[in-house]
């Protein structure tokens, strides 16, 4: 069974966890540690096949190339994406929906049109909106949240106007790993004509996703979400826009160049890949593929179901603790929902609770979690985050209650 | 875990005591926290990462600090912080307080807390070079100012708050 696997061997293959024992890193919504297998395929790339890719006529220079594009076909596969040629290689989500708001952004919104967001979306998710609005005259709109913080889809409908040219919204919040019914939203924006772009950084990682089922336009996510390194990340871009102006221009991603102009390569992901991207990178996010599903993305979800309902519930059992979100058994929409708890203390800052849980190993993220315009939505200035994964186990959440309490009482 | 005197070289329970004895005392029982009537310097303070905000007041007279306040809220860090600098500078000459840095707050707690705990820790010390820089020796002025900026945040949160 897959739990003996997380429980007993799985961390016994990341380095990390195996050089600290006693640590207990609940910060998986900001990062994950990476597995051996990540590591050494990365490495052996650099010691088996480093060259550039696409460029030369010698064997090497074939069989980096070789490399990169296996990892794009199982990004593909990742996704159920109709082929390896909608997949763009990008630095991370952030880049990839920097790429969709200024190539798309900048030249399909004007004056006049909506660019509707949810109260949900991370940083990533607004802020490059706002300055394609500054450019365009395009209007930034967000739609309202029900009581429990969860989506109001009725008002995002509402919101779906002759006006609204795209709908950005996350797949899973980072905050409180709740999702968003993006099978009743998206095909609702797309018979109206609105495109559709989904920032999957949360989901991805603990989801198994179609693209193809979604109907989204575009698809974001890191690979450093999900086992692979920093600086490697995913745009997935449905046919129709495959030969959308480029964000950046230089080598690589052109036919030909004179003196007096370039032609471009006419289609994605060529087209949108200028320069060398990080080729080691896309090799260990194949990697990172190939490890989750070996054990299967449904048996990592339901351990992290299995994960957040015994951490909601102890959680729930400390008086000074308020969990925000609704809790699991009312959640419609649990069966998509991300392991990530966010809670206040009573009496006792983010910032006091996390340095006094680090003093027990215990790793959280305290803050607003890049996500302003929620926390001010929730009417709380920082929350107290605990985001899980595969290599997670219970004693960890016994580590991370214990904690808390010891906090509790050192304030008392 | 990352503390720049080693997490693991001190033990947990070390740092529960720093915790409880100095910086607990004072955000529990903050000196010359409230409004400073008849302040002469004023200036906020704010650390966007978490939210805190901390306002200092000073009376500014011949070249001293005859009285400061601060009011705000944050983490234990930030108050306890607050508490110890202004206790410290009150009576100091100002050129003395210009001249403060990051140290005086790591001999005021008796310890370096770590670098993101820093920030916290020196939010106080910001404002009141704030304050000072902004010279503002007319009285009404610095009414005037403390007031209008209280106004214009409390309209921008709730605005936030809507949207």
């Amino acid at each position: 069974m897959a739990d003996k696997r997380y429980l007993i061997d799985i961390r016994k293959e990341f380095p990390l966890l195996v050089a600290r024992p006693g640590l207990v890193y609940l910060d998986n919504a900001a990062t994950t540690q990476k597995p051996a297998a990540v590591l050494d395929t990365e490495r052996a790339f650099y010691e088996e096949a480093d060259a550039n890719i696409h460029r030369g006529i010698y064997a090497l220079s074939e069989e980096a190339s070789d490399r990169y594009e296996r990892a794009r076909e199982k990004v593909a596969r990742f996704l159920n994406a109709p082929s390896a040629e909608n997949i763009v290689f990008t630095a991370g989500a952030t880049d990839s929906i920097n790429l969709v708001a200024h190539s798309w952004g900048l030249a399909n919104l004007e004056r006049g049109d909506e660019i509707l967001l949810t109260p949900l979306e991370h940083h990533a998710n607004i802020v490059p909106w706002q300055q394609v609005a500054k450019q365009t005259g395009a209007k930034v709109v967000f739609c309202g949240l029900k009581e429990d913080f969860t989506l109001d889809v009725d008002d995002l409908k509402r919101r779906i106007t002759p006006k609204t040219g795209l709908l950005a919204i996350t797949q899973v919040s980072n905050v409180l790993g709740i999702a968003t019914p993006l099978s009743e939203i998206i095909p609702y924006a797309k018979q109206r004509g609105v495109t559709v772009l989904v920032d999957g950084a949360q989901g991805a990682p603990h989801l198994k996703t179609d693209v193809q089922a979604l109907g989204c336009d575009f698809y974001a996510f890191s690979g450093h979400k999900m086992l692979a390194p920093t600086g490697i990340g995913v745009l997935y871009v449905a046919e129709q826009h495959r030969s959308m102006q480029p964000y950046r221009t230089g080598g690589d991603m052109i036919e030909d160049v004179t003196e007096q102009g370039a032609e471009f390569a006419p289609l994605a992901p060529r087209r949108l890949e200028a320069g060398t991207p990080h080729i080691a990178g896309a090799v260990g996010l194949g990697a990172a593929i190939d490890y989750l599903e070996s054990i299967g993305m449904d048996a990592i979800h339901q351990h992290e179901a299995a994960l957040l309902k015994k951490a909601w519930h102890a959680l729930s059992r400390i008086p000074d603790v308020t969990l925000l979100g609704p809790a699991p058994e009312n959640d419609p929409l649990f069966s998509s929902r991300s392991a990530v708890v966010s809670f206040t203390v009573e009496g006792i800052h983010p910032h006091d609770v996390a340095q006094l849980l680090d003093d027990e190993g215990v790793c959280i993220r305290v803050g607003k979690h890049c996500a302003h315009p929620l926390h001010a939505r929730m009417k709380v200035a920082a929350t107290n985050r605990a985001s899980f994964y595969l290599y997670n186990t219970e004693q960890d959440i016994d580590a991370l209650v214990a904690a808390l309490r010891h906090a509790i009482e050192v304030f008392r | 875990m990352n503390d720049a005197n080693g997490a693991d070289a001190i033990g947990g329970s070390a740092r529960d005591a720093i915790y409880r004895e100095i910086i607990l005392e004072e955000y529990k029982h903050p000196r010359n926290k409230g409004l400073l009537a008849g302040a002469t310097h004023v200036a906020k303070a704010r650390n966007s990462t978490c939210g805190d905000e901390l306002s200092v007041q000073l009376l500014i007279k011949d070249g001293r600090v005859q009285d400061v306040k601060f009011e705000g809220v944050g983490c234990a860090v930030s108050q306890a912080a607050a508490s110890l600098f202004t206790e410290h500078i009150k009576g100091k000459p100002v050129r003395e307080v210009e001249r403060m840095d990051e140290k005086t707050i790591v001999s005021l707690f008796g310890f370096a807390p770590n670098p993101a705990r820093m920030k916290c820790a020196v939010l106080v010390m910001r404002a009141a070079a704030d304050a000072l820089d902004a010279k503002t020796d007319a009285k009404t002025d610095a009414k005037t100012d403390a007031k209008t900026d209280a106004k214009t945040d409390a309209k921008t949160d709730a605005k936030t708050d809507r949207e």
